[in-house]
Protein backbone atom coordinates (compact mmCIF):
# COMPACT_ATOMS: atom_id res chain seq x y z
CA UNK A 1 0.00 0.00 0.00
CA UNK A 2 2.60 2.55 1.08
CA UNK A 3 4.69 1.27 -1.90
CA UNK A 4 1.29 2.58 -3.69
CA UNK A 5 0.64 5.06 -2.88
CA UNK A 6 4.45 5.60 -2.88
CA UNK A 7 4.22 5.78 -6.87
CA UNK A 8 1.28 7.85 -7.44
CA UNK A 9 3.35 11.17 -5.74
CA UNK A 10 3.33 13.72 -8.26
CA UNK A 11 0.33 12.05 -10.47
CA UNK A 12 -2.33 11.68 -7.36
CA UNK A 13 -4.96 11.45 -9.56
CA UNK A 14 -7.88 14.09 -9.47
CA UNK A 15 -9.49 13.74 -6.09
CA UNK A 16 -10.81 16.89 -7.06
CA UNK A 17 -13.22 14.75 -9.17
CA UNK A 18 -13.25 11.65 -7.70
CA UNK A 19 -13.65 11.94 -3.86
CA UNK A 20 -14.83 9.05 -1.81
CA UNK A 21 -14.31 6.25 -0.41
CA UNK A 22 -11.34 4.89 -2.72
CA UNK A 23 -13.74 2.71 -4.80
CA UNK A 24 -11.69 0.75 -6.78
CA UNK A 25 -12.68 1.14 -10.43
CA UNK A 26 -12.67 5.06 -9.93
CA UNK A 27 -9.05 4.92 -8.43
CA UNK A 28 -8.00 2.56 -11.46
CA UNK A 29 -9.06 5.12 -14.00
CA UNK A 30 -7.73 7.66 -11.84
CA UNK A 31 -4.52 6.08 -12.08
CA UNK A 32 -4.66 5.80 -16.04
CA UNK A 33 -5.43 9.10 -16.28
CA UNK A 34 -2.19 10.25 -14.25
CA UNK A 35 0.26 8.11 -16.60
CA UNK A 36 -1.02 10.00 -19.34
CA UNK A 37 -0.42 13.34 -17.93
CA UNK A 38 1.91 15.86 -18.25
CA UNK A 39 4.68 15.06 -15.39
CA UNK A 40 4.93 18.58 -14.48
CA UNK A 41 1.40 19.79 -13.96
CA UNK A 42 -0.65 19.45 -11.16
CA UNK A 43 -3.04 16.86 -11.25
CA UNK A 44 -5.90 17.42 -8.15
CA UNK A 45 -7.27 20.68 -7.39
CA UNK A 46 -5.24 21.20 -3.74
CA UNK A 47 -1.83 20.47 -5.66
CA UNK A 48 -3.45 23.12 -7.85
CA UNK A 49 -3.48 25.46 -5.11
CA UNK A 50 0.06 24.93 -4.29
CA UNK A 51 1.13 25.48 -7.33
CA UNK A 52 -0.93 28.96 -7.56
CA UNK A 53 0.68 29.81 -3.93
CA UNK A 54 3.96 28.62 -4.35
CA UNK A 55 5.45 29.05 -7.80
CA UNK A 56 3.09 31.85 -8.25
CA UNK A 57 3.91 33.97 -5.35
CA UNK A 58 7.53 33.81 -4.79
CA UNK A 59 8.66 36.02 -2.23
CA UNK A 60 10.55 39.23 -3.17
CA UNK A 61 14.03 39.65 -1.60
CA UNK A 62 14.13 42.55 1.43
CA UNK A 63 14.48 45.85 0.16
CA UNK A 64 18.54 46.41 -0.55
CA UNK A 65 18.74 42.70 -0.78
CA UNK A 66 21.24 42.56 -3.21
CA UNK A 67 23.35 45.89 -2.09
CA UNK A 68 23.83 44.21 0.56
CA UNK A 69 25.23 41.03 -0.52
CA UNK A 70 27.72 43.31 -3.05
CA UNK A 71 28.92 44.95 0.58
CA UNK A 72 29.95 41.48 1.68
CA UNK A 73 31.53 40.82 -1.76
CA UNK A 74 33.61 43.63 -1.64
CA UNK A 75 34.81 43.53 1.81
CA UNK A 76 36.56 39.98 0.91
CA UNK A 77 37.63 40.10 -2.65
CA UNK A 78 41.28 38.89 -2.12
CA UNK A 79 39.55 35.52 -0.55
CA UNK A 80 36.97 35.46 -2.84
CA UNK A 81 39.41 34.77 -5.66
CA UNK A 82 42.18 32.60 -4.27
CA UNK A 83 38.83 30.34 -3.47
CA UNK A 84 37.65 30.62 -6.72
CA UNK A 85 40.80 29.09 -8.02
CA UNK A 86 40.47 25.64 -9.11
CA UNK A 87 41.94 23.00 -7.55
CA UNK A 88 43.99 21.84 -10.79
CA UNK A 89 45.38 25.42 -11.24
CA UNK A 90 46.51 25.28 -7.49
CA UNK A 91 48.31 22.15 -8.04
CA UNK A 92 49.61 23.29 -11.44
CA UNK A 93 50.83 26.68 -9.17
CA UNK A 94 52.46 24.67 -6.28
CA UNK A 95 54.33 22.12 -8.77
CA UNK A 96 55.51 25.02 -10.50
CA UNK A 97 56.86 26.66 -7.44
CA UNK A 98 58.55 23.25 -5.94
CA UNK A 99 60.30 23.33 -9.55
CA UNK A 100 61.29 26.06 -9.40
CA UNK A 101 63.41 25.95 -6.38
CA UNK A 102 64.34 22.51 -7.13
CA UNK A 103 65.86 24.24 -9.90
CA UNK A 104 67.43 27.32 -8.35
CA UNK A 105 68.94 24.64 -5.54
CA UNK A 106 70.79 22.49 -8.36
CA UNK A 107 72.12 26.49 -9.91
CA UNK A 108 73.14 27.09 -6.76
CA UNK A 109 74.91 23.81 -5.70
CA UNK A 110 76.53 23.73 -9.09
CA UNK A 111 78.21 27.15 -8.73
CA UNK A 112 79.57 26.18 -5.13
CA UNK A 113 80.94 22.74 -6.58
CA UNK A 114 82.74 24.95 -8.94
CA UNK A 115 84.13 27.84 -6.79
CA UNK A 116 85.76 25.20 -4.75
CA UNK A 117 87.01 23.13 -7.63
CA UNK A 118 88.65 26.83 -8.58
CA UNK A 119 89.88 27.04 -5.20
CA UNK A 120 91.20 23.56 -5.01
CA UNK A 121 93.39 24.19 -8.55
CA UNK A 122 94.42 27.36 -7.47
CA UNK A 123 95.89 25.83 -4.11
CA UNK A 124 97.43 23.28 -6.54
CA UNK A 125 98.84 25.83 -9.02
CA UNK A 126 100.21 27.66 -5.70
CA UNK A 127 101.53 24.59 -4.05
CA UNK A 128 103.25 23.48 -7.48
CA UNK A 129 104.98 26.92 -7.77
CA UNK A 130 105.87 27.04 -4.27
CA UNK A 131 107.78 23.57 -5.00
CA UNK A 132 109.53 24.74 -7.97
CA UNK A 133 110.91 28.08 -6.55
CA UNK A 134 111.92 26.05 -3.64
CA UNK A 135 114.00 23.66 -5.97
CA UNK A 136 115.16 26.52 -7.61
CA UNK A 137 116.23 28.15 -4.26
CA UNK A 138 117.86 25.29 -3.42
CA UNK A 139 119.84 24.89 -6.69
CA UNK A 140 120.87 28.28 -6.56
CA UNK A 141 122.50 27.84 -2.93
CA UNK A 142 123.95 24.50 -4.35
CA UNK A 143 126.02 26.59 -6.67
CA UNK A 144 126.89 29.29 -4.39
CA UNK A 145 128.33 26.40 -1.99
CA UNK A 146 130.41 24.97 -4.88
CA UNK A 147 131.54 28.44 -6.23
CA UNK A 148 132.67 29.09 -2.37
CA UNK A 149 134.53 26.01 -2.23
CA UNK A 150 136.36 26.35 -5.21
CA UNK A 151 137.28 29.58 -4.85
CA UNK A 152 138.87 28.59 -1.40
CA UNK B 1 37.06 44.23 -11.62
CA UNK B 2 34.11 46.66 -12.44
CA UNK B 3 32.74 44.42 -14.81
CA UNK B 4 32.84 41.33 -12.33
CA UNK B 5 31.15 43.61 -9.97
CA UNK B 6 28.38 44.04 -12.26
CA UNK B 7 28.00 40.80 -13.65
CA UNK B 8 27.46 39.41 -10.10
CA UNK B 9 24.66 42.08 -9.16
CA UNK B 10 23.05 40.96 -12.53
CA UNK B 11 23.21 37.41 -10.86
CA UNK B 12 21.99 38.07 -7.52
CA UNK B 13 19.31 40.21 -9.14
CA UNK B 14 18.36 37.40 -11.53
CA UNK B 15 17.81 34.54 -8.50
CA UNK B 16 17.18 36.36 -5.66
CA UNK B 17 13.43 35.97 -6.00
CA UNK B 18 13.99 32.08 -5.84
CA UNK B 19 16.80 31.89 -3.36
CA UNK B 20 14.98 33.95 -0.93
CA UNK B 21 11.73 32.30 -1.13
CA UNK B 22 13.17 28.82 -1.05
CA UNK B 23 15.47 29.91 2.27
CA UNK B 24 12.24 31.76 3.60
CA UNK B 25 9.87 28.61 3.17
CA UNK B 26 12.11 26.13 4.67
CA UNK B 27 13.24 27.97 7.64
CA UNK B 28 10.11 29.96 8.40
CA UNK B 29 11.88 32.87 8.84
CA UNK B 30 12.33 36.35 7.11
CA UNK B 31 15.39 37.29 9.39
CA UNK B 32 17.17 33.98 9.21
CA UNK B 33 15.44 33.53 5.14
CA UNK B 34 18.02 36.28 4.35
CA UNK B 35 21.00 35.66 6.33
CA UNK B 36 20.60 32.31 4.69
CA UNK B 37 20.05 33.55 0.88
CA UNK B 38 23.32 36.40 1.71
CA UNK B 39 25.24 33.74 2.43
CA UNK B 40 24.23 31.73 -0.16
CA UNK B 41 25.40 34.24 -2.66
CA UNK B 42 28.86 34.85 -0.90
CA UNK B 43 29.54 31.17 -1.47
CA UNK B 44 28.41 31.75 -5.81
CA UNK B 45 31.09 34.37 -5.48
CA UNK B 46 34.29 32.66 -3.89
CA UNK B 47 32.90 29.30 -6.39
CA UNK B 48 31.42 31.56 -9.77
CA UNK B 49 34.27 30.31 -11.71
CA UNK B 50 33.19 26.53 -11.12
CA UNK B 51 30.08 26.61 -12.90
CA UNK B 52 29.29 26.24 -16.07
CA UNK B 53 26.11 27.87 -17.25
CA UNK B 54 23.08 29.38 -16.19
CA UNK B 55 21.21 25.32 -15.69
CA UNK B 56 24.11 24.47 -13.65
CA UNK B 57 24.19 27.67 -11.55
CA UNK B 58 20.25 27.25 -10.69
CA UNK B 59 21.03 23.93 -10.13
CA UNK B 60 23.74 24.98 -7.38
CA UNK B 61 21.69 27.61 -5.91
CA UNK B 62 18.88 25.73 -5.28
CA UNK B 63 21.31 22.93 -3.76
CA UNK B 64 22.80 24.95 -1.67
CA UNK B 65 20.10 27.52 -0.50
CA UNK B 66 18.09 23.99 0.36
CA UNK B 67 20.88 22.74 2.32
CA UNK B 68 22.23 26.24 4.36
CA UNK B 69 18.64 27.05 5.03
CA UNK B 70 18.01 23.05 6.37
CA UNK B 71 21.23 23.62 8.42
CA UNK B 72 19.87 27.22 9.99
CA UNK B 73 16.66 25.38 10.55
CA UNK B 74 18.18 22.48 12.81
CA UNK B 75 20.43 25.45 14.71
CA UNK B 76 17.32 27.05 15.42
CA UNK B 77 15.21 24.28 16.55
CA UNK B 78 12.41 26.58 16.47
CA UNK B 79 9.81 24.12 15.24
CA UNK B 80 9.73 21.06 16.51
CA UNK B 81 8.47 18.24 14.53
CA UNK B 82 6.32 16.44 16.90
CA UNK B 83 3.89 19.27 16.45
CA UNK B 84 3.26 18.79 13.24
CA UNK B 85 3.11 15.05 13.92
CA UNK B 86 0.34 15.55 16.06
CA UNK B 87 -2.04 16.10 12.85
CA UNK B 88 -1.54 12.63 10.87
CA UNK B 89 -4.03 10.26 11.98
CA UNK B 90 -4.66 6.91 10.08
CA UNK B 91 -7.91 7.87 8.59
CA UNK B 92 -7.05 8.88 4.73
CA UNK B 93 -9.43 11.43 3.86
CA UNK B 94 -9.93 12.02 0.13
CA UNK B 95 -11.36 15.53 0.42
CA UNK B 96 -12.27 17.71 -2.26
CA UNK B 97 -9.09 20.36 -3.06
CA UNK B 98 -9.00 23.73 -1.55
CA UNK B 99 -11.95 26.32 -3.11
CA UNK B 100 -10.97 29.57 -4.99
CA UNK B 101 -7.56 31.20 -4.37
CA UNK B 102 -7.08 34.42 -2.39
CA UNK B 103 -4.40 36.35 -0.21
CA UNK B 104 -6.14 34.63 2.54
CA UNK B 105 -5.80 30.71 1.24
CA UNK B 106 -2.37 31.19 0.45
CA UNK B 107 -1.16 33.17 3.58
CA UNK B 108 -3.01 29.50 5.24
CA UNK B 109 -0.94 27.70 3.46
CA UNK B 110 2.70 29.03 3.62
CA UNK B 111 1.89 28.95 7.29
CA UNK B 112 1.11 25.54 7.25
CA UNK B 113 3.84 24.35 5.31
CA UNK B 114 5.95 26.36 7.77
CA UNK B 115 4.18 23.47 10.12
CA UNK B 116 5.70 20.42 8.06
CA UNK B 117 8.61 18.81 8.90
CA UNK B 118 11.79 19.40 7.34
CA UNK B 119 12.05 16.84 5.09
CA UNK B 120 8.48 16.79 3.77
CA UNK B 121 8.60 20.79 3.27
CA UNK B 122 11.88 21.02 1.39
CA UNK B 123 10.17 18.54 -1.14
CA UNK B 124 6.88 20.24 -1.07
CA UNK B 125 8.56 23.71 -1.82
CA UNK B 126 10.95 21.79 -4.28
CA UNK B 127 7.91 20.43 -6.35
CA UNK B 128 5.19 23.24 -5.80
CA UNK B 129 7.63 26.53 -5.95
CA UNK B 130 10.64 25.31 -7.99
CA UNK B 131 8.20 22.78 -10.34
CA UNK B 132 10.42 20.10 -10.10
CA UNK B 133 9.57 16.42 -10.97
CA UNK B 134 10.43 13.64 -8.17
CA UNK B 135 13.81 12.63 -9.91
CA UNK B 136 14.83 16.43 -10.33
CA UNK B 137 14.60 16.45 -6.67
CA UNK B 138 16.10 13.31 -5.70
CA UNK B 139 18.98 14.57 -7.60
CA UNK B 140 19.21 18.08 -6.18
CA UNK B 141 18.93 16.57 -2.37
CA UNK B 142 21.18 13.47 -3.13
CA UNK B 143 17.85 11.25 -1.75
CA UNK B 144 16.66 8.30 -3.58
CA UNK B 145 13.82 9.05 -5.42
CA UNK B 146 11.61 6.55 -3.40
CA UNK B 147 11.96 8.53 -0.45
CA UNK B 148 11.23 11.91 -1.94
CA UNK B 149 7.89 10.45 -3.21
CA UNK B 150 7.23 9.24 0.00
CA UNK B 151 8.16 12.39 1.63
CA UNK B 152 5.77 14.49 -1.21
CA UNK B 153 2.82 12.16 -0.10
CA UNK B 154 3.25 12.36 3.29
CA UNK B 155 3.67 16.08 3.31
CA UNK B 156 0.96 17.07 1.28
CA UNK B 157 -1.28 14.52 2.88
CA UNK B 158 -0.65 16.37 5.96
CA UNK B 159 -1.17 19.41 4.87
CA UNK B 160 -4.93 18.55 2.95
CA UNK B 161 -5.52 17.20 6.17
CA UNK B 162 -4.48 20.42 8.30
CA UNK B 163 -6.56 22.61 5.92
CA UNK B 164 -9.35 20.33 6.03
CA UNK B 165 -9.12 21.44 9.78
CA UNK B 166 -8.19 24.95 9.77
CA UNK B 167 -9.24 26.15 6.99
CA UNK B 168 -12.94 24.56 6.31
CA UNK B 169 -14.63 27.69 5.22
CA UNK B 170 -12.30 27.24 1.95
CA UNK B 171 -12.16 23.37 1.86
CA UNK B 172 -14.87 21.75 -0.06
Amino acid sequence: MERRRASRVGTVGDEGVCAMNGQEEKSEMREQRSEMRDPLEPVTEFERELTKAFAGQRVEAPLGFAGRVMARAEREPARGKLLAMPVRQWRAWAAGAVAAVIVMGALQGERVHQEHERRVQAQRQFEAAEQITDQALAQARAQVQRAISLSE
Amino acid sequence: MRTEAAEFRGVVERHQRMVFSLALRVTGEYGTAEEVAQDVFLELFRSAEKLTGEDHMRFWLRRVTVHRATDALRRKAHRPESAAEEWVDDAHVDGDGVAGVGPVVEARLEELLGSLPEAMRVVVVLRYQEEMLPDEIANLLGQPVATVKSNLQRGLKLLRRKAEITMKEYVR
